[in-house]
């Protein structure tokens, strides 16, 4: 399956989020989404995943037009905590299960375990490194063709974002494709084989990551330097 | 939709188990003052007030709980986990719709029947058949006891449920319109509850004149409904932005 963006933009009121993008996600592609907060990469996420509406462009997913059938293909881990507070871990699976043919329970089970995760624990409970793992978990346990990860490993120790990538690495695949937005660039770097740069809600630049180090002998973060400046990197550190 | 439907009550379960809770307290204190009756205290009656209070109290939450469910998944995050599912928007307003339905019937019969016991218990403890249920609403024993008796009950459950479907879907579509057209728009909220105003008064007035025809009245019912239902729909579908 590839989804397909062509002049796609989002307006709230006077503020463009996503201007103009056109890009195609091509399955077995690990894309990392970059640029500094406010530059339209949980917009543009939220956009694919069909929960929010586009001003203007089109999306479509082989071909044809978006709709909430593509969901049953499409899974999204946002940013935010979106469980409901009744919810124990082991609620979420269920939830999955129920609505999302291509959810595996093995699968969640193996990862819970993986990421040191018990089904008893209640939702509301627990810390956002666990609530990350949880993301993670519930979303790589469908066997979606587009996976959207929005900064997965915002607000996270060193361990559980070690533990988070390799589980995200371990589940890549040929017939599906993975984006991932953060601002841990110098981390995606090993994982990721597409950057995919945003400024001022505009794609300034989609670029193959080995091709970035073999011609222009830059590494992500390089780049990044590059195209954002030492002034945005000190407002991220900030 | 009945995945819907059983994720929306989980998600009221505590408050219903709340309002269960409180009434079944008030029960059994009423119970436990049912053989202490005298004829010169007034007692007795206090426990079945507040059974009574309690009872509409929790109906009329059931409708509020209704509206703030679909106002709260359209504003906070975890209406991404409702809308991030293949499900088509219809089947999950049609399941908000039928769990207020649904736990409304279900509470409004069982409270009935818990009424209608406990008055029964309180005629014969007292030997006072005025306490009865049938000089209370003797129109309603007639029916009980007639031949029409399901026809009856039958009626007024689908004129219930037009009813709920008609007031929820406007209540909805006001909603729905403050959080996607009028969102961020100043006086939207104001804008929106006008509208919703305007929209009840306008169905009152033309369900009123065609009162002499409960067929037309049905009818118009349906419409409206369906016409604010498919309008919630559509911008739920088309221009929510979570």
């Amino acid at each position: 399956m590839s989804v397909t963006c062509t002049n796609l933009t989002k307006r709230y009121f006077t503020k463009t989020a996503v201007d103009q993008v056109s890009m195609t996600f091509e399955p077995g592609h690990i894309y990392a989404l970059l640029g500094p907060n406010g530059n339209g990469k949980s917009t543009l996420m939220k956009l694919l995943s069909g929960l929010t509406s586009r001003t203007s462009g089109e999306i479509t997913v082989d071909g044809h037009p978006l709709s909430y059938r593509d969901k049953a293909n499409i899974a999204f881990a946002p940013t935010e905590s979106i469980f409901f507070d009744y919810m124990k871990i082991r609620d979420v699976g269920r939830y999955y299960q129920d609505y999302f043919r291509d959810f595996d329970p093995s699968c969640f089970q193996r990862l819970l375990v993986e990421l040191e995760l018990t089904p008893d624990m209640k939702v509301r409970t627990l810390s956002s490194g666990m609530l990350a793992k949880l993301k993670i978990a519930a979303t790589l346990s469908r066997k979606a063709s587009l996976i959207l990860l929005d900064e997965p490993l915002n607000g996270i120790d060193l361990l559980t974002r070690e533990s988070i990538l390799h589980t995200i690495i371990a589940h890549a695949d040929p017939s599906r494709a993975m984006v991932i937005s953060s601002h841990m660039v110098e981390e995606l770097e090993a994982t990721v084989d597409t950057a995919l740069f945003m400024k001022e809600g505009r794609l300034i630049l989609s670029t193959d990551v080995e091709t970035l180090r073999e011609k222009e002998g830059l590494s992500l973060v390089d780049k990044y330097r590059q195209i954002y400046g030492h002034g945005e990197l000190l407002k991220e550190a900030m | 939709m009945l995945t819907t439907l059983k994720y929306e009550f989980m998600k009221n379960r505590i408050l219903y188990a709340i309002f269960l809770g409180a009434l079944a307290i008030l029960e059994v204190v009423y119970l436990a003052m049912v053989p202490f009756y005298s004829a010169d205290s007034n007692r007795i009656y206090i426990p079945i007030y507040l059974l009574i209070l309690a009872g509409v109290f929790a109906f009329f939450m059931i409708f509020f709980n209704g509206i703030s469910m679909f106002s709260r998944d359209l504003k906070s995050k975890s209406g991404y986990l409702v809308y991030m599912t293949p499900v088509p928007v219809p089947s999950i307003l049609g399941a908000k719709i039928l769990l207020v339905f649904l736990s409304s019937i279900i509470f409004g019969l069982g409270f009935f029947a818990l009424g209608l016991a406990d008055l029964e218990l309180l005629s014969v403890v007292a030997h006072r058949s005025d306490e009865s249920l049938r000089f209370i609403l003797p129109d309603l024993i007639k029916v009980l006891h007639s031949d029409h008796m399901v026809l009856f009950f039958l009626k007024k459950l689908v004129h219930y449920a037009l009813s709920i479907f008609s007031l929820l879907s406007t209540v909805y579509f006001s909603i729905a319109l403050s959080n996607t057209l009028l969102r961020g728009k100043k006086f939207g909220g104001v804008i929106s509850f006008v509208i919703f105003i305007s929209l009840t008064l306008l169905f009152g007035f033309i369900s009123n004149a065609l009162r002499v025809n409960h067929m037309c009245q049905n009818l118009m019912e349906i419409f409206f409904g369906l016409l604010c239902f498919i309008g919630t729909s559509y911008l739920v579908a088309k221009k929510i932005d979570l």
